[in-house]
């Protein structure tokens, strides 16, 4: 056989390779915090349903130095990540009205919209 | 007026002599209206003979023309040297597939995933196949319409981290078609074209990276279809745990 | 040499190729096939085809105007019970299409709609946007996995056929990947490898469309037929060739020269009506208003652009929403490639070589005078297009006589064995791999393929172009003579097996230069003008006298082909005038 294929080594820094790779990463690399975040907010309930004292414990641990810096990475990760979301939600869920294809922009827009009112309701309700 | 010039970098590999593949330049003629083919025409017809890669059409519909140019898959006859004048133009055989020689890669596992995703209508067997044309209205054409503009040039698995990793991954042009018959309102094989996209290489080991629609060249959107027969799936679960199925 | 035993061996896998592949291995699943393309299947030629396939579709239409309408626009020089067969059988091939998946574009009923085109007097093309030669590819292609019985061998490229026993009984082919030969012996033969307007300058082919096939029957002892007809297509992008389908004319695009004058009417297409008139102006037959541009040219009427004289394709008056409807690749194309947007700026056009109408002659079975071998599509002359093919009658074409193909070589290869002079054939096969030897390994070659190829297309384009003269087409044989001589120095810079591209365009350019031979010698010899071969040197009319025939060139060597003609069939329609415009209503109307 005169034929020999060549298969050529991926690099292990493919993934710095180009925009959209490293958008998947960051999405991937806020998995984790976002996860972490999750477990915090679960022991916040378990604290709370062991009673006033406990809770307050937990809430002042949160304002630890530390746990503000790990709040602030974990809240600008979550940001990228839902809005990697949402930018990606329109080619999941095409929606179609007769013979027009609504199009990505304003499927993504709505979601935008839903996205800011429900964050300011979030804010302005829940406020403490 | 001297001849205006673009230095174009080649990346040559010749199974029967070379161990691996090295770049080589060539300085061509530099025109405003040349595609990156157009310049790799005159290099084999007037410099060097035995150069190859694939081209046909010469406008963007027979797919075979794919390579990276400057790291970026793209069509070469539909690319032009004006958008990299007065730098280097740079040409790598399509990543992620094996090179067979110079800017030629091999794409037989493509043509094997594609037969086996059944990509034609199905009938159920007691369907009697209408005297004259199926009944589509306009608005179900739309729905996969998009789906059937796939040219099969590969760039989606060039772009696609996935297929990089595991080259028996289904991949993006595959699914794609699949996705194509299963929203024709005349199919009815979903359900057999699900078992085979559920498998372990189907549709599960994309990460909806998304590079792939990045780089299709005829908007097809594959990293759509894919996501769609992903939630197409979930649903065909969810449904398979219901008690009292009838029929499938 | 390896032999791979098959039943049928087809060479080529575009849309004629497929189309029989299937015929076959529906109607005779136990006859095995070797699908032979020298390129992925998806790659064919037909995925060019932009504007639709013609099939009667509509109440007010009728298989005898489809009929008139493709006789009187061959110039008579059609078979006439093919065309009958063809006219009859063509909705049913469509709608097979529409059966397999097809995406034809749709009316709000849910039906298949039709569009206008070139010298059809009712609305009957159908059209899957304008990239019908696409979708109808990839559909055949992919309905072909369905059939086991289908073995395809992609990237083999085919060099000569295999006669023994007076039939054609295989095929030698390389394996592009390995360069490795191999020997196909099969019980019939199907050619199906397309046109060959790569022969000329300007022309809207891919790369691979070469004439293979026409050479190969040509050297095998089979005729090739009528290849005097050549059309010109009248709208294709001045550098690059690329086409801007009819149906920009039959969706409602209008011709201007520099005045901005539609001067078709000045060349008995008329009336200019504001609206498309079917068979009018615009919507005249194709070697019509590519002979117009000609002469628009002469009176200093067209445009002078870097790649030559244009006139204008102006689609502004549709609207963008209806372009982007019905001509989105049109929009791509003249965009990327011309810098047009075809809503705001008419699109410079001229006319570029576009079909050939000759090819290996066959009866209405597909058989050619050599037995065991059958062609079918645009490499063969069944006798459908006579001296002028209307737009979009091609594509239906290679569907109808694909089956057609599937079916006749499939009874062929059930009444003969395999042969039993495995030896005589291979010995060929032996002899086949030695010339391909020779022009790898040769040293002391001064020719350069890219040189003889290019004074063949300037040459042909020269003598057998829009106009043709005695004196330019004598030198176009003359000068076709020479560069055959030439052809036997060229010498390669490349002497690998593996994905030796520069060896297939040498052996392309063998065919080519006999399939040229063929066109130059076909017309010089016909002495009059008609349909798309229009001689300007005193025999402007058309004489049905003599010249009521189809011409046959066979090959002879290095000696210039033979040239003789045999009878055209005529059923039920007599040669009459033909005419467009106004006039063509008042006709028909009789
Ligand atoms: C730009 C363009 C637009 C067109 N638009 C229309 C239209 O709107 N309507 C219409 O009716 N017609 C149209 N036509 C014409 C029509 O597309 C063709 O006539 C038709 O597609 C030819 O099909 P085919 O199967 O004969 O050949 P092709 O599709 O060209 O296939 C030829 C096959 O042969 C193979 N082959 C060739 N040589 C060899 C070899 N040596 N060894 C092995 N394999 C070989 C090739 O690989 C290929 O698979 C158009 C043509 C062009 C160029
Ligand atoms: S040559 Fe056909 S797509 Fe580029």
């Amino acid at each position: 056989m005169n034929r020999k294929p060549y298969i050529r080594k991926i690099p292990t820094t493919w993934w710095l390779q180009n925009g959209s790779y490293r958008a998947y990463m960051l999405r991937e690399f806020s998995s984790p915090f976002i996860a972490i975040y999750t477990g915090v907010l679960l022991v916040g309930v378990i604290r709370l349903y062991q009673g006033p004292e406990a809770y307050d414990a937990w809430l002042t641990a949160l304002q630890s130095p530390l746990s503000i810096g790990f709040s602030v990475i974990a809240l600008a990760l979550a940001l990228c990540h839902s809005l990697s979301w949402l930018k990606l939600l329109p080619q999941v869920m095409p929606i179609q009205f007769g013979e027009t294809k609504v199009p990505q922009a304003v499927l993504v827009g709505i979601h935008y919209a839903v996205f800011i009112t429900v964050l300011i309701i979030a804010i302005v309700v829940i406020k403490p | 007026m001297p001849e205006l010039t673009i230095d174009i970098e080649v990346l040559r590999y010749r199974p029967e002599t070379d161990d691996e593949p090295s770049y080589q330049t060539y300085t061509v003629p530099y025109q405003d209206d040349w595609s990156v083919l157009d310049a790799l025409n005159h290099i084999k017809d007037h410099m060097d003979g035995s150069i190859s890669y694939r081209w046909s059409c010469h406008m963007a519909v027979c797919g075979s023309c794919g390579m990276m140019i400057d790291d970026v898959p793209h069509l070469s006859c539909k690319t032009f040297l004006r958008d990299y004048y007065p730098n280097k133009v740079k040409l790598d055989p399509l990543a992620n597939f094996p090179i067979e020689r110079d800017l030629v890669v091999n794409i037989e596992g493509f043509l094997e995933k594609l037969e086996s995703v059944k990509p034609y209508l199905i009938h159920a067997p007691d369907d009697p196949l209408n005297e004259t044309e199926y009944l589509e209205t306009p608005a179900e054409l739309i729905r996969f319409k998009q789906y059937t503009m796939c040219i099969n040039c590969l760039l989606c698995y060039s772009a696609c981290p996935e297929f990089a990793l595991d080259p028996d991954f289904t991949g993006p042009a595959a699914l794609t078609l699949a996705h194509r018959y299963n929203v024709d309102a005349r199919d009815q094989g979903t359900a057999e074209r699900t078992r085979i996209m559920n498998t372990e290489k189907g549709v599960w080991p994309c990460m909806f990276v998304g590079a792939c629609s990045e780089v299709c060249p005829k908007q097809v959107d594959p990293a759509a279809a894919v996501q769609q027969i992903k939630v197409a799936s979930v649903f065909d679960w969810y449904k398979s745990l219901l008690p009292f199925q009838d029929g499938e | 040499m390896e032999v791979i035993k098959t039943d049928i061996a087809i060479v080529g896998a575009g849309g004629g190729g497929l189309r029989s592949a299937i015929a076959i291995a529906e109607q005779n699943p136990d006859l095995s096939i070797a699908l032979i393309s020298k390129v992925y299947p998806m790659r064919s030629h037909t995925v060019a085809a932009e504007g639709g396939a013609a099939a009667v579709a509509q109440e007010h239409d009728s298989i005898d105007y489809h009929f008139h309408d493709t006789v009187a626009g061959g110039d008579w020089l059609t078979d006439q019970d093919v065309v009958q067969y063809f006219v009859e059988h063509a909705h049913e091939e469509l709608v097979q299409l529409e059966h397999w998946g097809c995406p034809w574009s749709r009316k709000p009923d849910g039906h298949v709609n039709v569009r206008a085109f070139g010298g059809m007097k009712i609305e009957r093309t159908w059209f899957a946007a304008d990239k019908t030669g696409f979708h109808i590819l990839h559909t055949l292609f992919q309905t072909s996995m369905k059939y086991p019985s289908i073995n395809r061998f992609d990237e083999y490229f085919s060099v000569d056929l295999m006669v023994e026993d007076g039939r054609c009984q295989g095929v030698v082919a390389i394996e592009v990947s390995t360069g490795i030969m191999r020997l196909f012996l099969a019980k019939a033969v199907i050619m199906a490898t397309g046109g060959a307007g790569r022969v000329f300058r300007f022309n809207t082919n891919g790369s691979i469309v070469a004439g293979d096939g026409m050479g190969m029957a040509l050297r095998a002892g089979a005729p090739l037929r009528d290849m005097e007809f050549v059309q010109y297509h009248p709208t294709a992008l001045p550098g690059t060739g690329i086409l801007m389908t009819e149906a920009c004319r039959g969706e409602g695009g209008i011709l201007t020269n520099k005045e901005g004058h539609r001067y078709l009417q000045d060349y008995g297409m008329g009336p200019p009506d504001p609206w498309p008139r079917n068979k009018a102006m615009e919507l005249g037959p194709r070697d019509r208003i590519s002979q117009a541009f000609w002469h628009e040219r002469q009176k200093g009427n067209t445009i002078k652009m870097r790649y030559g004289d244009v006139v204008n394709l102006d689609l502004t008056h549709l609207g963008e929403k209806h372009l982007k409807e019905r001509l989105p690749f049109i929009c791509e194309l003249a965009e990327a490639y011309e810098g047009v947007n075809p809503a705001t700026t008419p699109i410079p056009v001229r006319p570029a070589v576009h079909y050939t109408m000759g090819g290996i002659k066959t009866d209405i079975t597909t058989a050619t005078p050599l037995p065991g071998l059958y062609a079918v599509g645009e490499c063969a002359s069944i006798g459908l297009h006579g001296a002028n093919r209307l737009g979009s009658n091609s594509l239906t074409e290679f569907m109808v006589f694909g089956r057609e193909a599937g079916k006749y070589a499939s009874e062929y290869a059930r009444s003969v064995d395999i042969s039993s002079n495995q030896d005589a054939i291979e010995k060929q096969a032996d002899a086949v791999e030695q010339k391909i030897m020779g022009l790898l390994k040769r040293k002391d070659g001064t020719e350069k393929i890219a040189t003889i190829r290019d004074e063949m297309t300037a040459t042909m384009e020269e003598g057998a172009g829009i106009y043709r003269l005695d004196e330019t087409m004598q030198q176009t044989c003359d000068k076709l003579d020479e560069l055959r001589e030439r052809y036997k120095k060229v010498q390669l810079d490349d002497d690998s097996s593996v994905f030796n591209t520069e060896l297939f365009r040498t052996i392309e350019l063998e065919s080519m230069l006999e399939t040229a031979r063929a066109m130059a010698h076909s017309a010089i010899n016909r002495k009059e003008s008609r349909g798309s071969h229009q001689r300007i040197d005193g025999y402007e009319t058309r004489d049905d006298e003599n010249y009521l025939k189809h011409t046959l060139a066979s090959y002879r060597g290095d000696d210039a082909p033979t040239i003789e003609y045999e009878d055209v069939c005529i059923t039920t329609s007599q040669p009459a005038e033909r005419v467009y415009g106004g006039a063509a209503e008042d006709d028909q109307d009789k």
